[in-house]
């Protein structure tokens, strides 16, 4: 029983480690464009179904870690400046935007890709023994690979020009204006950061969960999780949210229904949301 | 034509159709769109409760399905497992959502855009799954189901659900008083303060306003109109499922609220209208018809964000003054 | 003569920052009175403890023998301190007649849910009589939110008469004004200067003599001098403060 839990409860690392990758996503549109992101779930499934077309036409997974966040990032530049630009932050019409957005993703992706959940074989194929059970390499890979993505994210955002700049918009938008940052740039570039990221996280998961239009709705409402719990604004945090949160649904559902597992958490997140909402690891990291 | 004659015009058509429909929709069509015109009505309360909220307060609430699936639950867990009449059991819906619009709002509303429109739907989102977890109580996704109630019965006449004529004018009657009622309020003091707190909460609290107070109460009112919603649609459906709490609904109702016209009377019936009528009538010929809602949610919140009536609105004021130079 | 506005030993720091240093300060009727000072100096920061904006980290303040420090916004309005805001605030999307009938009615605590507003009748006259005072007839039918700033100012003046104040505290009531507007401003405060209690923070020298009964200065957080307008003038410290000393300009 308790290697049950074990087990449910390493799967809840590496997938809150996958969902940090996109929450992170998330928490840099919210942060820097003040938008709430109800589109975001979907571009987590569109990784998916890049990853599934990618092995099904190629027979190669590797390509799809290259493909998705390209395209995440194209799309996600499109849609910034078609949509999201041209209603200057009021916030109600970009909630209704992003919605209508999240409608006209799934319904393009049922209309190609068909409405049939689809499951894709792991790329690294075998198992270990763990716990006394045989666990899947893959899951340890999707790991290791978030960890990575997301380390390059951090290194991104500290090393590069782009990452400054996304840093200075973030922390003062006028100032940075002033001092001759093109903000409108830099927000469509965050946008399409964040896709790129969420569709990543698409393309690690794909393998591990079915391929399915509707698995955006899932995972949206994990993000926000992650992003609230770990504080707005606080990109570490969010990554800390994430695991810590997935970690402790998965040793909930060890001896509990899966959904009191998500009913416990989204308690949490009103909980941080009313009493202390600059979220709870505020003044724990810099 | 001045735009007194106008909308006096149209308001009393309106009205002619909503009265005569029950013998005009089978002369132009089938008599299965008063179903349609039905359901109309009953989610028109739905997006007149998002409206009132967003509208009026200037509160973005992406959580009304929570009150919605108290009123739906209310009456269908009163006809069902409590063994209630019909109007007891209808009062229980509306009770029930008010209710808990006010213990949820008690914390809601102290918090501000972007961070309300989250907790709204967080709270909807527990109830939810609460909702999925007892199923033996509430069915579940599945729902529970229940045969239509009996209004009232004086011997052999009675005006009952089963009948389609009755549920309609049943249905009219409530939403229509509904309307009224916002309408009431938001010409009064109290909804001029609504909408003072809505322009300029700093300027409001300055004037002596006690802010939460009477956002909280405008939550209640809003929770009771998605109330009114949910019990009339479990009477309509005689169906009541956990699904319907789910924060899809509640951002449908958004996108309702919006194209047709914030701010406005008629915006949520006028939006409901065009979203349901959409969906009847392209999903017979085309099962992707929420590309066109999604399409039209982003093209009305870019090119005409005061929606359709709202639209209209600034239409007819620019005719006025044309007319008058 | 007791001050209908006491201050004891007031502090606020933001962070770090002292925004208000231990300020105690009387405020007397029948007298305008004036709070100037260089930019920082903590005078908003004032007002905004004063009308309950922000919590004090310290002190007291006690207005007509009751202690409303720890009152929030709208308690302190209803006790019938009214204030104008640096950044002027009215209700953009409703008319300045509708601005000046939410002041009213909002004092009389009146929220019926189901009576239409335009039936109340002892409002109407109150805000009839401010439009008349304030000669806003021209602009009671405008949307406030395209009223001109100097227009605004001044609604936002009405807005707190019509609500029967005691106390006014004007945040630089014309700032950014022409010459002529000004004159109008100032020819209102005087008048009504007759009826409440008021108190300004102005920038605006010649103004601030003219109308003052009473100045007091603020620099870094603290009051420097409190008195009549000759003898502030006089004082070395505040001409120290606003031009600087003989080492600054050296």
């Amino acid at each position: 029983m308790s290697s049950t839990i074990a087990v449910l409860a390493i799967n809840g690392l590496v997938f809150g480690l996958i969902i940090a990758l996109i929450a992170l996503g998330l928490s840099i549109i919210f942060g820097l464009l003040d938008v709430i992101n109800l589109s975001h779930g979907d571009f987590f499934m569109i990784g998916t179904v890049i990853a599934y077309t990618v092995i099904t036409s190629t027979g190669l997974f590797w390509p799809a870690f290259i493909l998705a966040p390209l395209i995440g990032l194209i799309l996600g530049a499109l849609i910034h400046l078609m949509v999201i630009k041209p209603l200057k932050n009021a916030a109600a019409l970009t909630i209704v935007a992003t919605f209508g957005l999240s409608m006209i993703i799934q319904e393009v992706v049922r209309m190609t890709f068909g409405a049939a959940p689809k499951r894709l074989m792991p790329p690294i194929e075998g198992t270990f023994n763990l716990f006394g059970v045989d666990y899947e390499i893959y899951r340890i890979f999707a790991a290791v690979a978030s960890v990575v993505a997301i380390g390059a994210f951090f290194v991104f955002l500290k090393k590069t020009k782009l990452g400054t700049w996304m840093r200075a918009v973030r922390h003062d938008r006028d100032t940075a204006t002033a001092l001759g940052i093109p903000t409108q740039k830099v927000f469509m570039i965050t946008f399409g950061l964040g896709f790129a990221m969420a569709a990543m996280g698409g393309v690690v998961a794909a393998p591990i969960t079915t391929v399915d239009f509707r698995t955006g709705v899932d995972i949206l409402p994990f993000c926000f999780m992650a992003v609230i719990i770990g504080g707005l604004g606080n990109l570490p945090g969010t990554a800390a949210a994430a695991v810590l949160l997935a970690f402790m649904e998965g040793v909930i559902s060890g001896f509990a229904d899966p959904t009191i597992a998500r009913i416990c958490s989204l308690v949490l997140m009103s909980m941080v949301l009313l009493f202390r909402p600059q979220g709870l690891f505020k003044g724990l990291t810099k | 034509m001045t735009q007194g004659v106008l909308s006096r015009g149209l308001w009393v058509l309106l009205i002619a159709t909503l009265l005569t429909a029950p013998w005009l929709l089978p002369l132009i069509g089938d008599a299965f769109w008063l179903s349609i015109l039905t359901e109309i009505l009953i989610w028109s309360c739905f997006a007149a409760s998002i409206n009132f909220l967003l509208g009026y307060v200037g509160l973005l609430s992406f959580g009304q399905a929570l009150y919605f699936g108290f009123g739906m639950y209310g009456v269908a867990l009163g006809l069902t497992a409590l063994g209630l009449g019909f109007w007891p059991s209808f009062f229980l819906g509306l009770v029930a959502s008010a209710l808990m619009a006010l213990v949820t709002g008690i914390f809601a509303v102290r918090l501000t855009w972007h961070y309300f429109a989250i907790i709204t739907v967080v709270f909807s989102l527990i109830f939810y799954f609460i909702a999925l977890t007892i199923k033996p109580i509430t069915g579940g996704d599945d729902g529970i189901n229940f045969s239509a109630p009996e209004i009232f019965r004086l011997g052999d006449f009675t005006i009952t659900f089963a009948n389609p004529i009755d549920q309609y004018f049943f249905v009219l009657l409530v939403v229509v008083l509904c309307f009224v009622i916002v309408k009431i309020i938001v010409a009064s003091p109290y909804g001029r303060s609504l909408i003072a707190i809505r322009d300029n909460d700093t300027r409001a609290a300055l004037i002596g306003l006690n802010v939460y107070r009477l956002r909280l109460s405008a939550f209640v009112i809003s929770g009771l109109l998605a109330g009114v919603s949910g019990s009339l649609f479990a009477l309509f459906g005689r169906y009541a499922s956990a699904s319907y709490m789910f924060y899809h609904v509640s951002g449908e109702g958004v996108v309702w609220a919006i194209v047709g016209g914030v701010g406005t009377l008629m915006g949520p019936f006028v939006g409901t209208s065009l979203f349901v009528l959409i969906r009847e009538i392209i999903s017979s010929h085309w099962q992707h018809h929420a590309l066109i809602v999604g399409a039209f949610a982003i093209l009305v919140v870019i090119y005409a964000p005061k929606g359709i009536v709202g639209f209209w609105n600034d239409r007819m004021a620019r005719k006025l003054s044309v007319g008058r130079k | 003569m007791t001050p209908f506005l006491r201050i004891e030993h007031l502090s606020k720091s933001f962070g770090g920052l002292k925004a208000v240093n231990d300020v105690s300060l009387d405020l007397m009727p029948g007298s305008i009175n004036a709070i100037i000072g260089p930019n920082g100096a903590g005078k908003t920061t004032l007002f905004n403890l004063i009308s309950g904006f922000i919590p004090s980290d310290s002190g007291q303040i006690i207005f007509e023998g009751e202690d409303i420090t720890k009152l929030k916004p709208f308690e302190i309005s209803r006790l019938g301190i009214k204030r104008t805001l640096q950044i002027k605030s009215i209700f953009p999307s409703m008319t300045a007649y509708e601005n000046i009938w939410m002041s009213a009615n909002a004092h009389l605590q009146n929220l019926h849910p189901f009576k239409r507003w335009t039936t109340y009748a002892d409002v109407r006259r109150k805000v009839e009589e401010v439009i008349e005072y304030f000669a806003l007839q021209k602009l009671a039918d405008v949307p406030a939110g395209t009223l001109s700033y100097g227009d605004v100012a001044l609604l936002e003046i009405g807005m707190a008469v019509a609500a029967d104040p005691r106390v006014i505290l004007l945040d630089e009531p014309v700032c950014g004004m022409s010459p002529s507007e000004t004159e109008q401003v100032v020819s209102r405060i005087l008048a009504l200067a007759k009826h409440f209690h008021i108190v300004i923070i102005e920038h605006d020298m010649e103004v601030v003599f003219r109308m003052a009964d009473q100045i007091t200065v603020m620099a870094f957080g603290a009051v420097l001098a409190t008195g009549t307008p000759a003898e502030i003038a006089a004082n070395q410290k505040v001409k120290d403060v606003y031009f600087g000393t003989e080492e600054d300009l050296a």
